[in-house]
């Protein structure tokens, strides 16, 4: 016999889409609730906004090749963005602006700069989240120059964090962060 | 104090050894470009070669063989990467995953159920498959490694029989060069057909199912008969498969289109070359079975004979492989975004599929070193079907066998059926193994 006789077509994804579906259907349902119950408080965009993040999170968590350093810049990039919009629904009182964006920035671009010092040798795989991360870090520059935070100390704190990584990272891998470059830029 | 000596040497050469290992990478060849562009689970570009032992199969001592199999072709142990214009290969540090075979041939191969690596090694009873994607390698070097993996499984297992081989390793010349850069015609014009081709028409098996039909002949028989005729192999199969495409599919349906039978061409031999990166083109037999009136089998070999002779000049071939270099290594396209150039190149292949009726690879004969073939029944060789191409055919030959195998997704084996029957009729030895999909044939 060459082949097997039940092939099984595995479906590995198949619970993935069922919670999926149950997530959309307990999304749909807080709405409706939340607008028969009461229809000037919005808290059913706050939890549909936190079911997104788990899902986000947790799809990108499966993925078990993504490497740590994808997972920091993913995560910077989805807390914020969340906290971003929890301060909007409660009345935009910039607290994610003023304490919390920089503050995740701080703790992104440390975990970046402990990562880099003791793998150096595999930094080839970070290079590129790394340099990402540095442009994304210069978030507070703009807020600060658009007058968009009123408590300038957090975001000019995290962008010299980010900036000191920046170079510690020049320095220490230099050649690696060529070498990725040239590689994601080839044509 | 010498011994320390050493062992400090020894972990130096191994981190040196690590760190040229991570900065391993390479560029993906001119033909592999387009694979991951265009690729999806509906079109995996993704080939077969099996090989049946004489013996079970065990998979620890599998497992060993395609990590040895590894150290010797490094090439092949890459991964894929995102760049912002094109992917390229990267080396790969983590083992290949070996797996019991549960699925269909040539599916799309899951990165994620295989460490990143774009080849999947499977096993069953007495079989050893390897699912290979074409931007990796062609079916030319897919087997080269397939049958290091081979030669490896066999020294595992019977290692008294082969310490010399496990001692001294085989002397191995390869090189991964992009060929098509180094001996493609910047001046040569395109040579590509403008008419869009008759389509197989039949129901598909329902939840991506994949049939799997072998006919494997007796190929003394079948060269005695080619010579017969004045044909190679390869024309005599082309066109008896025209045939039955005309009397199953095209005759029912009315076809008008031509019947445009796809056929690659290893150009490795034609320039020398050693690279174990893509290097083929391919010939397209254009039969226009309406409007030539090619009724009979006769008259199709006839018209086969003739197009194979005009279109496998080196010539010829040099223009079709030099026309995609050409569009590859065009300055607009290569500073688009991959992102944009993904978009376009998907909705351009819908367009494009509509060129091609059908393909037909014949790899050749597969050579084994002579200690090794009492352990090795026969090989297969198997290519993924599209939704366009419905069936595509691939032949290889081993020993004194010749297997020709359909993969298809149309539900009804008419054009399999026919192709043994008429295999039959011209007194060839033939017998079928299959996946069981459809119906069985004999």
């Amino acid at each position: 016999m060459l082949y097997p006789k039940m092939i099984n077509v595995k479906s590995s994804r198949k619970v993935v889409k069922i919670l999926i579906a149950t997530s959309v259907a307990v999304s749909i349902l807080l709405y409706i609730i939340n607008k028969l119950t009461s229809p000037n408080s919005h808290w059913a965009a706050l939890s549909i906004a936190c079911i997104i993040y788990i899902w986000v999170t947790v799809l990108y968590a499966i993925n078990k090749n993504v490497n740590i350093a994808a997972h920091v810049l993913l995560q910077t990039v989805a807390i914020s963005t969340l906290l971003v919009y929890i301060d909007y629904i409660l009345g935009f009182e910039k607290w994610s602006l003023n304490i919390a964006i920089p503050i995740i920035i701080m703790t992104a671009n440390i975990i970046m700069l402990i990562l880099t010092i003791i793998s150096r040798k595999k930094y080839i795989r970070y290079a590129i989240f790394q340099l990402i991360l540095c442009i994304i870090s210069l978030t507070p520059v703009i807020l600060i120059s658009e007058r968009l935070v009123e408590d300038k100390t957090l975001g000019i704190i995290s962008v010299g964090i980010s900036i000191v990584n920046f170079v510690l990272c020049l320095i220490l891998c230099k050649d690696a962060i060529k070498e990725e470059l040239k590689r994601k830029f080839h044509m | 104090m010498q011994e320390n000596e050493n062992k400090k040497d020894n972990t130096k050469k191994q981190k040196n050894e690590e760190k040229k290992e991570n900065l391993y990478w390479r560029r993906l060849d001119n033909s592999a470009k387009i694979f991951p562009v265009s690729t999806g689970k509906k079109y995996s570009t993704v080939f077969r070669i099996s090989a049946v032992l004489k013996e079970n199969i065990e998979p620890e001592i599998l497992q060993k063989a395609v990590e040895n199999a590894l150290n010797v072709y490094i090439s092949f142990k890459v991964r894929m990467k995102t760049g912002m214009f094109w992917y390229y290969l990267e080396h790969n540090p983590k083992p290949p995953i070996i797996e019991k075979e549960q699925n269909y041939p040539c599916k799309y191969i899951d990165p994620l159920t295989n460490n990143n690596y774009l080849f999947k090694v499977t096993y069953f009873d007495k079989k050893i498959n390897i699912d290979i994607f074409h931007s990796l390698t062609d079916g030319n070097s897919g087997a080269t490694f397939f049958k290091e993996i081979i030669y490896q499984y066999i020294e595992l297992k019977h290692k008294n029989e082969f310490e010399e081989e496990l001692r001294i390793s085989r002397k191995i010349e390869y090189n991964t060069e992009d060929s098509y850069m180094k001996n493609y015609n910047k001046e040569a014009k395109s040579n590509a057909s403008s008419k869009k081709a008759y389509i197989l028409k039949g129901k598909k098996i329902p939840l991506g199912a994949i049939s799997a039909v072998h006919e494997i002949m007796d190929v003394e028989k079948l060269r005695e008969i080619c010579k017969s005729k004045g044909a190679t192999v390869t024309q005599y199969l082309t066109a008896v498969y025209i045939y039955c495409i005309y009397e199953e599919n095209y005759k029912q349906n009315k076809g008008k289109k031509p019947v445009k039978v796809c056929i690659p061409v290893n150009l490795k031999k034609y320039f020398n070359s050693i690279t174990l990166s893509n290097f083929f083109s391919y010939l397209t037999v254009e039969a226009e079975l309406e409007k030539d009136n090619l009724n009979t089998f006769e008259k199709i070999l006839e018209f086969v004979k003739k197009d194979f002779e005009k279109k496998l000049s080196q010539e010829e071939i040099i223009r079709t492989m030099s026309a995609n270099v050409k569009l590859g290594n065009n300055p607009f396209i290569r500073g688009i975004p991959l992102l944009i150039k993904k978009i376009v190149v998907r909705l351009g292949y819908i367009e494009i599929r509509k060129y091609t009726t059908t393909t037909f690879s014949n790899v050749g004969r597969i050579g084994i070193i002579g200690k090794y073939r009492k352990y090795i029944d026969n090989f297969f060789f198997l290519l993924a079907p599209e939704p366009v191409e419905k069936i595509k055919c691939s032949a290889c030959s081993y020993e004194d066998k010749l297997t020709f195998t359909f993969t298809s997704i149309i539900d009804d084996n008419r054009i399999e059926k026919k192709f043994y029957e008429f295999i039959k009729q011209q007194g060839i030895d033939v017998y079928i193994e299959s996946n069981g999909v459809v119906d069985s044939i004999e």
